[in-house]
């Protein structure tokens, strides 16, 4: 009886997870200041009224299987806004391009119902007169997990210590002068003037040169660990990203779905639109960079370097959790263990085997002890156990018979 | 033209009532035509295009064929073009010959294998690419429903200049500023019945796309993923499931999909400037597929 009053007080917040609602507002008038300090106007989404529409707009994270709503609610005073799922291959009524699905006035809410797909990294974006309006910063990077796992591409993927997104786009600062953006006020009916593109600045998660260092900051890689990073092309140029050397690079997925064989590649090239999950592995100590070649598509002139900073270290700094301490008992067990820890809060329990197999997992809100019911059929063994928090992971081995 | 040609003529124009595409048993006759001439795209824009036509009257379009692996393809093709032209498929082991105005020549052409080949001028670096003047040859055993693209981007001012007066070009500054399918463009390219997507829930779908133009374009799908089938390029993406392939210059894809789902889905360039034309959104690469029951 106090077993399963347990497991139901458990089990609740996995229930409530499994609706989830994200509100996008769309403004036209947003401000980004670029590396050469010249403040340009903006179109995109924020999630409060009072925030500055960021280029790119938040990141989307979901689980698979969860039923999804975005509430995009179009404070613009101007044109109409859309969400187009860019992947998640919705139904057409969900699909966000205006004279097949619905497109959001001003004051407007439009509400986007879907099922979450296959885990892996997917774009969002409006999609009325989309040449100027991706262009002018309405877009973002949506992340499906599999269910219950921040740390798996897939079920039965790839375990790893921590995953980073990495958006490219570019910014022509003349599609951002008042006299183009009012262009597209226009419904998305009518033809659209649109200028020649001139990008003059090329972006890493919004940000270029001496920005991409401060904002950014180091890329840390855990030494003899697994790193994801998904990588996102929403511009309008192709992508060649060179990883570090004497790393060990896998590319092992593509637009949200695993590729049959993973490949070993030092570089690769992605074009507008496409997304790839790259695992990488240093068993080295050492400071490298993530180098991002621009190249005009048309002839592939290289127009623009960006780099970020990869950083490997001997300890991820996840595990530097200071004033934390569980104790995980009775070990060995049969599948019923007891946590006693001074963190409160949510927390996800994670069990894998020594080849990084996940086996089980729970999320929890946790005050004082607690127990965790391992699912029926483990079979008996050593295996890993992961209590992550938001401030850090601690892993126990625990022996179950 | 020869009395010959016109006797063969008789028998292309029943030929390419089928548009040039059915495959007649095992030898598929046909003529091509290069001319060229001023291509009306509607909204008031016009190219000057040279191409492989199916007349001798021009009409803008480059004319597509299907056949089975093991077919033949009887081809004459006649250069009614002021400028010399090598029409030639790469790739196919034949002695190609030098067309001055006027010339033709006369080729038996034998695809063993699948696959889609690209018919185009080798002169000059293939300098009339940039005028239009290329087509696709799909070779194929699959009886699914099948749609066939024919990328290009086009410099209007490119395009005219080499149609005229067969100048060279600095490639390395190329700017196209129109982006079509099969020589057309939203929304003309909805009545072209073998571009235009449409199937049911449950079918094999088929979409062979060619790249013939000079920059290199990123197709996305809405609605679907579709699984690579064939590539004339890098063979290590076979089988994968994607819903935006790059497509570089002269590369062919196939895609597979299999619609889950009813609806009407577009199909555009994710280089989202090939999705204007002559400066106008959205007269460029955008097209949708419509899934019915
Ligand atoms: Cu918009
Ligand atoms: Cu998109």
């Amino acid at each position: 009886m106090r077993i399963w009053f347990h497991i139901a007080i458990i089990l609740l917040p996995f229930a409530v997870m499994a609706q989830s609602t994200e509100l996008l507002i769309a403004r036209n008038k947003g401000e980004k200041v670029l590396a050469d300090s010249q403040v340009i106007r903006t179109m995109g989404f924020a999630r409060t009224l009072t925030e500055n529409p960021g280029v790119p707009g938040p990141t989307l994270v979901f689980e698979e299987g969860d039923s999804a709503v975005i509430d995009l609610w179009n404070v613009s005073q101007g044109a109409p806004h859309t969400i187009h799922l860019h992947g998640l291959d919705v139904n057409q009524e969900n699909d966000g391009v205006p004279h097949l699905s619905f497109s959001v006035h001003h004051m407007d809410h439009g509400y986007y119902r879907f099922k979450v797909p296959h885990p892996g990294t997917y774009l969002y974006h409006c999609h009325v007169v989309s040449t100027l309006h991706v262009q002018g910063g309405m877009y973002g990077v949506l992340i499906v997990y599999p269910k219950g796992s921040r740390n798996l591409t897939w079920e039965n993927g790839y375990r790893y210590e921590r995953d980073y997104s990495i958006l490219t786009s570019e910014i022509d600062p003349i599609w951002h002068s008042d006299s183009v953006m009012i262009l597209s006020h226009d419904s998305a009916h009518q033809r659209v003037k649109i200028p020649k593109y001139r990008p003059t600045h090329f972006l890493i998660n919004g940000y270029s040169d001496h920005q991409i260092d401060q904002e950014l900051g180091l890329y840390e890689i855990k030494k003899d660990s697994n790193t994801f990073f998904r990588f996102s092309n929403v511009g309008f140029t192709g992508n060649t990203v060179y990883f570090p050397k004497n790393m060990d690079i896998q590319i092992v997925s593509s637009d949200g779905r695993p590729l049959p064989v993973a490949l070993h590649q030092d570089s690769i090239n992605i074009y507008p639109g496409e997304r790839y999950g790259v695992i990488v592995k240093s068993n080295e100590l050492s400071q490298d960079s993530i180098v991002i070649h621009y190249f005009d598509l048309n002839n592939l002139k290289l127009l623009n370097k960006q780099r970020v900073m990869v950083q490997t270290r001997a300890v991820s700094a996840l595990e530097t959790i200071d004033n934390i301490a569980i104790l995980v008992y009775p070990n060995p067990n049969n599948g019923l263990i007891r946590i006693q820890s001074t963190y409160s809060g949510k927390a996800d329990l994670l069990l894998y085997t020594i080849q990084g197999i996940e086996v089980d997992s729970e999320t929890i809100h946790v005050n004082g002890a607690f127990e965790w019911k391992l699912q029926e059929g483990i079979p008996p063994g050593t295996y890993i156990l992961e209590f992550r928090t938001s401030k850090g992971l601690i892993r126990k081995t625990v022996q179950k018979y | 033209m020869s009395s010959k040609f016109k006797a063969i003529k008789k028998l292309v124009l029943i030929l390419c009532l089928a548009f040039g595409y059915e495959s007649f048993g095992f030898t598929v006759t046909d003529t091509l035509y290069i001319n060229s001439g001023k291509l009306s795209l509607g909204l008031q824009d016009s190219l000057q295009l040279t191409v492989f036509g199916s007349s001798e009257n021009f009409d803008g379009r480059n004319t597509k064929f299907k056949l089975n692996p093991n077919d033949i393809l009887d081809l004459i093709i006649i250069n009614l073009d002021q400028h010399t032209h090598k029409a030639a498929i790469q790739g196919l082991n034949e002695t190609w010959e030098t067309l001055n105005t006027g010339d033709s020549a006369h080729y038996i052409l034998t695809f063993q294998d699948e696959g889609i080949f690209i018919l185009e001028d080798l002169l000059n670096d293939k300098l009339f690419s940039y005028a239009g003047l290329s087509t696709t040859i799909a070779v194929s055993k699959r009886f699914s429903k099948d749609f066939h693209w024919n990328i290009k981007d086009i410099n209007s001012e490119w395009s005219e200049e080499i149609s005229n007066n067969a100048t060279a070009v600095a490639a390395a500054e190329y700017e196209p500023d129109f982006f079509l399918l099969n020589e057309l463009r939203n929304p003309g390219i909805d009545l072209d019945s073998t571009a235009k997507v449409r199937g049911s829930v449950g079918d094999t779908l088929h979409i062979y796309i060619s790249n013939t133009g000079n920059a290199i374009h990123s197709i996305h799908l809405h609605g679907y993923h579709a699984t690579l089938i064939y590539s004339s390029g890098n063979q290590v993406r076979l089988g994968w499931e994607k819903d935006t392939y790059g497509l570089e210059p002269g590369e062919s894809i196939i895609l597979e999909i299999v619609p889950d789902k009813t609806g009407e889905y577009p199909v555009h360039d994710h280089n989202l400037v090939a999705v204007t034309g002559g400066g106008y959104y959205p007269n460029g690469i955008f097209t949708t597929m419509v899934i019915t029951e």
